[in-house]
């Protein structure tokens, strides 16, 4: 969409997995002008290597982004865009938080507590960043709670390390909770938020105290989703009803305790290019899976060793 | 304080109150987050490092752990205002 506007070129390397599961989301993509190629590929070497050494795979992020960077680096006047995790995307994403503060100081409401979805932890990090400023300036408090699938748990079950951004190793490396750059989902695993890592500033403020961070189930999340709906009309995408979840859980705990609370948190998107996992939710199909510690530690063991 | 007003179901901001600048919460932390490694020498990468990767503009907003207001560009502002 930017890219249309400026007039720029732009190449959408996207997970072979959510190009052929979510077509709408590639539709919408090209509509806008962009081209997109299911990852891996066979247009990169990083993307033909993984192929040979993973015949069949369905792709990660971590793989995207490889041959992204691969092409950014060798092709005339393009450049790597992502949209997450790094520090410049979060800054952008401070916009969320900005307006939301805006919107409550007209009405003099301060929010108690804070809760988002994380998956690379870029719209957390710019829906909290106004509010934490306060906080690390001794200014207000506010509990803040980043909200992540239990089938992907970088914050709660991650290791906080030096790791790959990217699963062909040609990224720089980034300290952050992450459950290694090997780690790949579960494929039943429908609601989002996939990414190994996590963003490098939520990663230190977390491990500072700043935060909590909680993982949830996807059956429990579309449960959420569902009664968002018919509560308050909006259908929200998954990813975001990850901190709805919480935010009911959080909500349902005041009303036991008689106390009131004012809980602030980020609709991120609509969820009608997820039909497929809301109709699997419908139809009493949908499963939840939660990584063994073994097949944790089978990823962690490939972690880089950085010593500084 | 005179009377408190009436909160309304939904709050909506006017193209005015669209934010001039992004904020960066590096800037009020004591504890930065850590820097990116070049994973060939294991040294912070810089400016120079990032080059082939990133755009100019976008390299000096990720090393940037002291500015805590950066201006959003006009095209960009222009850009919000639509959408
Ligand atoms: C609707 C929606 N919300 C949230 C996220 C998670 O984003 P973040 O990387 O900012 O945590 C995504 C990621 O793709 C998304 O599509």
């Amino acid at each position: 969409m930017a890219s249309a506007y400026f007039g720029i070129d732009c190449k959408v390397y996207m997970v072979k997995v959510s190009y052929e599961q979510k077509p709408f989301r590639r539709e919408v993509m090209r509509t806008y002008g962009a081209s997109v190629t299911p990852s891996p590929s066979m247009e990169t070497e990083i993307g033909r290597k993984i192929n040979a050494e993973h015949p069949g795979t369905t792709g990660s992020l971590g793989c995207a982004i490889s041959e992204a960077v691969e092409v950014a680096t060798h092709t005339e006047g393009y450049r790597y865009v992502l949209g997450s995790v790094l520090n410049q995307v979060l800054l952008h994403q401070t916009v969320i938080g900005l307006e939301a503060k805006a919107a409550l100081d007209k009405y003099g409401i301060k929010p108690d507590m804070i809760i988002g979805c994380a998956g690379g932890g870029s719209n957390l990090g710019g829906l909290i960043s106004p509010f934490m400023g306060e906080k690390l300036r001794g200014e207000n408090d506010y509990q803040i709670i980043a909200v992540e699938p239990a089938s992907c748990p970088s914050f709660t079950r991650g290791k906080y390390a030096y790791d790959f951004c990217d699963t062909g190793m040609v990224c720089p490396l980034a300290k952050m909770y992450t459950l290694g750059s090997n780690f790949i989902p579960s494929a039943n695993h429908a609601g989002g938020l996939r990414y190994h890592g996590m963003s490098p500033i939520l990663s230190q403020l977390y491990d500072d105290g700043l935060m909590e961070a909680r993982s949830v189930e996807q059956t429990s999340v579309f449960e959420a989703a569902q009664q968002f709906a018919r509560v308050e009309g909006i259908l929200p995408a998954p990813e975001s009803s990850h901190a709805i979840r919480v935010v009911i859980d959080e909500a349902l705990k005041c009303k036991e305790t008689g106390e009131e609370k004012t809980i602030l948190f980020g609709l991120t998107g609509t969820g009608y290019f997820d039909m497929v996992a809301y109709q699997k939710y419908n139809d009493g199909v949908m499963t939840d899976y939660i990584p063994t510690d073994a097949e944790l530690q089978k990823s962690f063991d490939t972690l880089p060793k950085v010593n500084i | 304080m005179g009377e408190e007003k009436r909160i309304p179901y939904k709050i909506y901001l006017s193209e005015d109150e669209i934010p001039r600048q992004w904020y960066n919460v590096r800037a009020d932390m004591k504890n930065k987050p850590a820097p990116l490694l070049n994973p060939g020498t294991l040294k912070p990468m810089t400016f120079d490092d990032l080059r082939p990767v990133f755009c100019d503009e976008l390299i000096k907003q990720e090393l940037d752990d002291t500015t805590p207001y950066i201006d959003i560009p006009d095209e960009i502002m222009d850009f919000y205002k639509m959408y």
